[in-house]
């Protein structure tokens, strides 16, 4: 019963590592593609972190990738902003702002 | 008176001369010859006859003179008979006194007829304690006649014979006394003589019988050496369990016992295809490889001559190193013995020359050969104490495994009752509360309630973002205000800039127009992507919706946290800008 139990768990665990793909290539750093302010930096960490840089300050916060390739990030304070991704480009819906587009920079 | 003085000095003359011819003569056959022919003269005799025996022997010698040969062979061979005739006193009284003499009538003779006739004078005497003597002489001459004419007087022989006078009688008498002492001394010599001879072979002897008992003494200590160390051996072997050390040890103790340089033993197992091997004073020529060694044990049990393997057969070979030639053994084979455990089990001890190089002798392979049997004693005993061994460690192994199984049942049946304890302690808890859900209480709600307000006061703790116990804006003061009349005059004049506090649902739905949506949750990002460049003396004007004020001070609080100058907040909210008829959108 007990190695039953253990391969399942083993097994759900290869499944969970092969779900990793898609997230693995998002990790990395983007920047935003906005010209008339200061440049924002983006960083999306494999542990689930990331960080928004403006300037000298940041603004942390955890990051998951949905179904249908949706990432949502959650800020500190509870709120959530959701974008797309796709061919190194990452557009996040910022509320009150409006499309913003980052471009990855490294892996 | 001149007459008798002549005659003494006569007499004392041949005495003189019989001294002096007797003198150095140590032959006593030469002795009586020269006295007969001596004293033949001065006493008138014709013939003479000297005998020296030995009457216990009946053995001796007869001189004659004046014989006729034929005569004189004949007395010789009457010795015997003359022995028994004239010595037989030896046998009444056993001994004879030294130098007797003893006078004999011819007509007291019992042996008369034994010796020639004629003989006047007859003397027996004495020599020592073996020997006896007879002398006879005659016929004498008249004293006329004799040499002695001057001298000899009619009185000579009333003592002895008619013919003899008494200074002849005396002469005699001297003369005897010269011979026996002549033949005394000569008889001494020729003991010496015997006894040095015997001496000289009694030495010889006695050199060849102590070079053999040192031969055999030198056999006994090589034998008391070679007990001793096989005596040695025993007691080492005795502590020893496998096969190798056991060859090793053997090996070492037959090579030092027997004196040899070189040597090698071999046990062959057939069965395990295994082989034991000791060699020592010759390198190893590749015999523990298990097809060089099968080869020299077949190649040893032809040898042996041996019909059959039988259970501890111990053989020697004859001409080991003829019949092991070519077996790969490293030195020249002087003893092989061929050994048998078993069928499966054989073996091979070769022994090299001795250290003298010579080969064993034959009670040294019969000793070799004992110490072998003695050997595969101890190889039987240490295999079989393998096999206990190898039984013994499986046996514990299934011990082992079985005292496990046994553990593990039984905790697995311990297991078992616990859970079939706790099953029905859960089944009798089920049942009781159960029971007791039919007495439901409001203490058990407090229970829960007071629980569950623990466990979430807990988590918030511990939580990063938990909620902190006191709202923050009941701990800072309140954020300025502003009339939606004055709002409007500052976004006119000084281009305040309009915030919404409120969800983006909600701006979505209407707000101010230009405002721009800032709302708690995501002010840490939106701030940083909108409002960052903003100068902190441009006035922000906060506004909420009307029942909840909390985001538009919030929003407000954070915005002052960052050192924006002039934050306000809009009265009543959107509610009032719109009731004056402000502009909003969309």
């Amino acid at each position: 019963m007990r190695r039953m139990v253990f391969c399942v768990l083993a097994l759900g665990l290869l499944l969970l590592a092969g779900c990793r793909g898609p997230v693995e290539d998002l990790v990395g750093d983007y920047e935003s593609e906005r010209v008339d302010l200061s440049p924002a930096r983006l960083t999306l960490r494999t542990d689930g972190g990331g960080s928004l840089t403006v300037g000298a300050e940041e603004a942390p916060f955890r990051w998951e990738v949905r179904e249908e390739g949706r990432v949502v990030l959650h800020t500190r304070q509870g709120g959530t902003i959701s974008g797309r991704q796709g061919r190194g480009v990452l557009e996040l819906d910022l509320p009150g702002v409006g499309r913003e587009t980052f471009r990855k920079t490294t892996k | 008176m001149r007459l008798e003085l002549e005659r003494k000095r006569l007499s004392l003359r041949v005495l003189l001369e019989t001294a002096q011819e007797l003198s150095g003569i140590l032959q006593p056959r030469k002795i009586m010859e020269t006295f007969l022919l001596t004293a033949m003269g001065p006493l008138g005799a014709i013939r003479g006859v000297a005998v020296l025996a030995r009457p216990a022997g009946c053995e001796g010698m007869i001189l004659s003179r004046g014989l006729p040969p034929a005569e004189a062979e004949a007395l010789e061979q009457r010795l015997p008979d003359i022995c028994d005739a004239y010595f037989p006193y030896r046998d009444l009284d056993g001994d004879l006194p030294s130098s007797k003499i003893r006078v004999l009538r011819r007509d007291q003779a019992q042996g008369d007829s034994l010796l020639p006739r004629g003989m006047d004078i007859l003397l027996c005497f004495n020599v020592d304690e073996d020997h006896c003597g007879l002398l006879a002489l005659g016929p004498l001459l008249s004293r006329d006649e004799t040499n002695l004419d001057a001298g000899l007087d009619s009185g000579l022989g009333a003592g002895l014979d008619p013919g003899l006078d008494a200074d002849a009688s005396t002469l005699l008498h001297s003369l005897l006394h010269l011979l026996i002492g002549a033949l005394r001394g000569a008889l001494a010599v020729n003991n010496i003589r015997q006894l040095s001879v015997d001496l000289g072979r009694k030495n010889d002897r006695l050199t060849e019988s102590l070079a053999s008992s040192q031969a055999i003494q030198r056999g006994l200590d090589r034998r008391v050496h070679q007990l001793a160390a096989t005596n040695e051996l025993a007691g080492e072997l005795a502590h020893l369990r496998e096969v190798q050390p056991i060859l090793d040890s053997f090996l070492l103790t037959m090579l030092g016992a027997f004196s040899v340089s070189c040597g090698l033993v071999l046990v062959l197992d057939r069965a395990e295809r295994h082989v034991d091997l000791a060699v020592r004073g010759a390198p190893d020529t590749g015999l523990s490889g298990f097809g060089a060694a099968d080869a020299l044990v077949y190649k040893a049990f032809i040898a042996s001559r041996v019909h059959s393997v039988a259970p501890l057969t111990v053989e020697p070979i004859n001409a080991p190193a003829l019949a092991l030639a070519g077996c790969g053994l490293p030195f020249d084979c002087g003893c092989a013995i061929y050994f048998a455990l078993d069928n499966d089990v054989q073996g091979v001890l070769a022994l090299g020359v001795t250290l003298s190089d010579e080969a064993l002798e034959d009670e040294d392979v019969q000793m070799v050969r004992a110490q072998v049997g003695t050997l595969l004693g101890y190889v039987l005993g240490a295999r079989h104490l393998s096999t206990i061994t190898a039984l013994n460690n499986g046996l514990q192994k299934r011990n082992e495994e079985l005292t496990r199984t046994v553990a593990e049942l039984t905790e697995a049946r311990q297991t078992i009752a616990l859970l079939e304890r706790a099953g029905e302690r859960v089944r009798s808890f089920l049942h009781a509360e159960a029971l007791r859900s039919k007495r439901f209480s409001w203490l058990d709600c407090g229970v829960i309630l007071v629980a569950a307000m623990l466990l979430g006061f807990l988590f918030n703790l511990a939580s990063p973002n938990g909620v902190p116990l006191l709202p923050e804006h009941l701990k800072r003061p309140p954020a300025q205000t502003v009339t939606a009349q004055k709002a409007r005059e500052l976004q006119q004049s000084e281009g305040a800039l309009m915030v919404d506090a409120r969800p983006q649902a909600f701006f979505d739905q209407r707000h101010v127009r230009g405002a721009a949506n800032l709302t708690p949750a995501l002010f840490d990002m939106v701030y940083l992507m909108r409002f960052a460049q903003v100068p902190l003396n441009t006035p922000l004007i906060v506004y909420g919706g009307n029942i909840s004020r909390r985001w538009d001070e919030d929003v407000a609080a954070k915005l002052m946290a960052r050192e924006h100058e002039r934050v306000l907040v809009l009265e009543d909210g959107l509610s009032a800008w719109a009731g004056r008829g402000y502009p909003v959108e969309p």
